[in-house]
């Protein structure tokens, strides 16, 4: 007992030896990064690397008030360099492990992806859950707009992302699908975009989180309006879909119906016709009715029936749009639709491997089939009684 | 000297905390064979099963010695002394090789100020001390800490899965027969053939006849362990961000967050792995000083106990300085050297066990 005793003991004094890590960090040391903007000067070949930070020891979520925001730039020749040229400025350690939001400049986006991926990826301070999201022009002067709300502009940021998941109309992709999808030479990807615009009704431009900027051979390559992203956000993976509600105007009759629609499931299948590959797509929906401008009686089964399928063929052809605009205008694969030939055809995936981005890619028919379901119509039933 | 005696099972939980310690840190195979991996780890499983048997067998035959007589008894004085000395030489490897993984791992993702040369001295010093408490111990303490383990892995492995979408071992069978030979090489240099450190203990066992049971349960456990691992990683990273990671199933699991603020959930696999590597270069030392005291005639192995932690540590220190010099040993050499102590000394010593059977002076021995 006396020897588990002193063994107890000598636990306890070596729990003390933590404090004697060079890696501790003091929380009144250190200053939390809550943004992250990368930008880049083809003209210098400078990197500008900008902060924005909070002193740790007033992270107080319910008083943004007394947090002490700091924005700071600095520049140097590699991203590495850069942050470290700020630390020239700054008063207190700067730590990444907090920061959930990159912004990368359209020039750095357009120029040096490659650098600005592998630093986030590589960077043991970042964690790949962070997001990754482009600014239309320079992400430096996006992150010196006063946020709208009052609120740190970090946290109205991270607000932004996470409404997403409410209107469809933006998606941001993390740093590891960032990082996954980069490598790959067949398909390209959609993340969010970041620009500023005059609000209605407003006095001065604030930051806007909608559409997309398309990535593909490593470089920035366009952007995308926010009813295309609204494709994406439903055929890509799960996790972006899956807590997705996003509304939906559908003409019905005379009159416009507001839906507020949820995915129930989605599949993306390849199959062969004569050789040839054929992709299907099939959604399924369930939508609330939210907004009627004209009386229709949605308590009669018939009506609702015929408002499902109304929903379902005009969103089938909202996606066909868009999907015909990926492959005709943008000629990117940016579903992701080679990921699916490559794994459940490998044959035929050989065989359009090479040519799949020239000549298979743009002309592949997609079938898309969206089933709607109405399970809820809402608080009333018609407006005024029927 | 106090014979210790442990379990079957206990020796099975002992078995699959030594083969599972850090057997996803890096996922070596997986990076190389994709989605053809579960082959490569399936032949690696089979094989050791089979090398496993034929130790078991062997030492039911010489149920009362431990499997460092047996090789003297078989393979003689002179020639069994070599193939002792390869076996220290091949542990010592192992326990070096965790060791720096585990400085590695520390110092890329979690401390990079701290010298490796001290996060492995605090390794060692837990590691002596607990090598030194006996076998027995030893054995008890992992069916503590196995429990936590197997909870943790399973909730994180749920948390996971839900981030896997499509089946990462699709496509199958597009890699050739000679990269997945080679690929189950790699899987049988590492973590499959460390197996064979286990048949050292095999004579501590009590139920003699239960060997190969408890062995090969904890050998299938830790290949679904390995396989199922492997999934969700490459599931949830993606094939490009899978060979990118330097630590794949690492960088999976700190993907796992609750909502949007609870995360660094990793905290608490990093705890779980670090004592799970610490059981195997535990049962390393443990069995080290056995055959090193039988090697050297010691009656008292007690004072054995440091002089070994601190050659471990001294080899260590100088060995696999660079990280991709531990990668390079793990794909380019270990899947080789390792055929000496797992395959071929083991092979040798049940053929001739079963011609000296046959000849009847198996029995005449243990008589004797």
């Amino acid at each position: 007992m006396s020897r588990f005793r002193r063994f107890a003991a000598l636990g306890l004094l070596t729990c003390m030896l933590v404090g004697c890590s060079p890696d501790i960090r003091e929380i009144s040391d250190i200053a939390l990064v809550m943004l992250t903007a990368i930008d880049y000067d083809e003209q210098k070949r400078d990197y500008v690397f900008t902060i924005n930070c909070i002193d740790a020891s007033t992270n107080d979520a319910q008083n943004s008030a007394k947090k002490l925001e700091w924005i700071a730039s600095a520049s140097g020749k590699t991203i590495l360099e850069a942050a470290r040229n700020l630390r020239s400025r700054a008063g207190k350690i700067l730590v990444w492990q907090h920061d959930k939001f990159f912004l990368i400049g359209e020039g750095a986006a357009r120029n040096s992806l490659y650098e600005v991926v592998d630093f986030l990826s590589r960077n043991r301070d970042i964690r790949l859950s962070g997001y990754l999201v482009v600014s239309q022009g320079t992400a430096s002067d996006l992150m010196r707009i006063k946020s709208e709300t009052g609120d740190l502009i970090s946290n109205e940021t991270v607000g932004r992302i996470k409404n997403e998941q409410l209107w469809g109309k933006s998606l941001s992709l993390t740093i590891k699908d960032v990082a996954d999808y980069y490598g790959n030479p067949y398909r390209g990807f959609v993340t969010g975009k970041l620009s500023r615009s005059m609000p209605v009704a407003g006095d001065r431009e604030v930051l806007f989180l909608s559409g997309g900027s398309v990535i593909h051979q490593g470089k920035l390559a366009g952007w995308l309006p926010g009813k295309d992203v609204l494709a994406i956000h439903l055929i890509i993976k799960k996790k972006y879909w899956r807590e997705l509600e996003f509304p939906q105007t559908v003409p019905f009759r005379s009159a416009k119906i507001s839906l507020l629609m949820r995915v129930a499931n989605r599949s993306v299948r390849m199959r062969q016709t004569d050789g040839q590959p054929v992709f299907d797509v099939r959604i399924g929906l369930t939508g609330t009715v939210l907004t009627i401008d004209k009386q229709v009686n949605l308590a009669n089964p018939d009506t609702l029936r015929e408002l499902e399928l109304a929903a379902g063929r005009f969103i089938e052809g909202e996606l066909k749009a868009s999907l015909n605009r990926f492959q005709q205008q943008l000629k990117i694969d940016v579903v992701g639709f080679s990921d699916i030939a490559r794994k459940y055809h490998p044959q035929a995936w050989k065989r359009m491997e090479k040519t799949w981005s020239t000549a298979i890619y743009p002309t592949v028919p997609v079938r898309v089939h969206v089933d709607v379901s109405i399970p809820a119509i809402g608080m009333s039933k018609v407006l005024g009684g029927d | 000297m106090i014979r210790e005696r442990i379990t079957p099972f206990q020796l099975g939980c002992l078995c699959f905390s030594f083969l599972s310690g850090f057997s996803t840190l890096y996922l070596l195979e997986a990076k190389l064979l994709m989605q053809d991996v579960w082959i490569a780890n399936l032949t690696a499983c089979l094989f050791i099963l089979m090398l496993l048997k034929m130790n078991a067998y062997v030492q039911n035959q010489y149920p009362h010695a431990n499997m460092s007589d047996i090789i003297d008894i078989v393979l003689g004085k002179w020639l069994g002394k070599l193939a002792h000395a390869f076996y220290l030489l091949g542990m010592l490897g192992l326990g070096v090789l965790s060791l720096r993984s585990i400085s590695v791992f520390y110092t890329s993702a979690i401390l990079p100020g701290t010298s490796p040369n001290l996060i492995m001295l605090l390794v060692v010093i837990v590691t002596t001390y607990a090598a030194s408490l006996g076998l027995s111990t030893i054995a008890r303490s992992v069916l503590v800490i196995l429990p936590f383990f197997v909870v943790s892995i399973v909730a994180i492995g749920f948390f996971i899965y839900q981030d896997v979408e499509a089946n990462p071992f699709m496509p199958q069978l597009q890699h050739p027969l000679p990269l997945l030979l080679y690929g189950s090489l790699i899987s049988f240099g590492f973590p499959f053939c460390k197996s064979y450190v286990m048949v050292f203990l095999f004579s501590e066992v009590t139920h003699q006849k239960k060997l190969f049971k408890s062995c090969s349960i904890a050998v299938v456990f830790s290949c679904a362990y390995l396989l199922i691992a492997t999934y969700l990683t490459i599931g949830s990273l993606g094939d490009n961000m899978f060979k990118t990671a330097m630590f794949p199933f690492f960088s999976s699991i700190q993907l796992v967050k609750f909502g949007e603020y609870i995360e660094r959930i990793e905290i608490l696999i990093i705890a779980i792995w670090t004592i799970m590597t610490m059981y195997e270069i535990i049962v390393l030392q443990y069995v080290f000083v056995q055959i090193a005291g039988r090697l050297f005639g010691m009656k008292a192995l007690k004072p054995f106990y440091l002089p070994v932690g601190v050659f471990f540590f001294a080899v260590a220190t100088k060995s696999f300085v660079n990280p991709a010099e531990l990668v390079a040993y793990d794909l380019k050499i270990l899947p080789v050297s390792v055929n000496l102590n797992a395959v071929l000394v083991p092979v040798c010593v049940f053929v001739l066990t079963l011609f000296k059977k046959r000849g009847g002076s198996v029995q005449e021995l243990n008589h004797s």
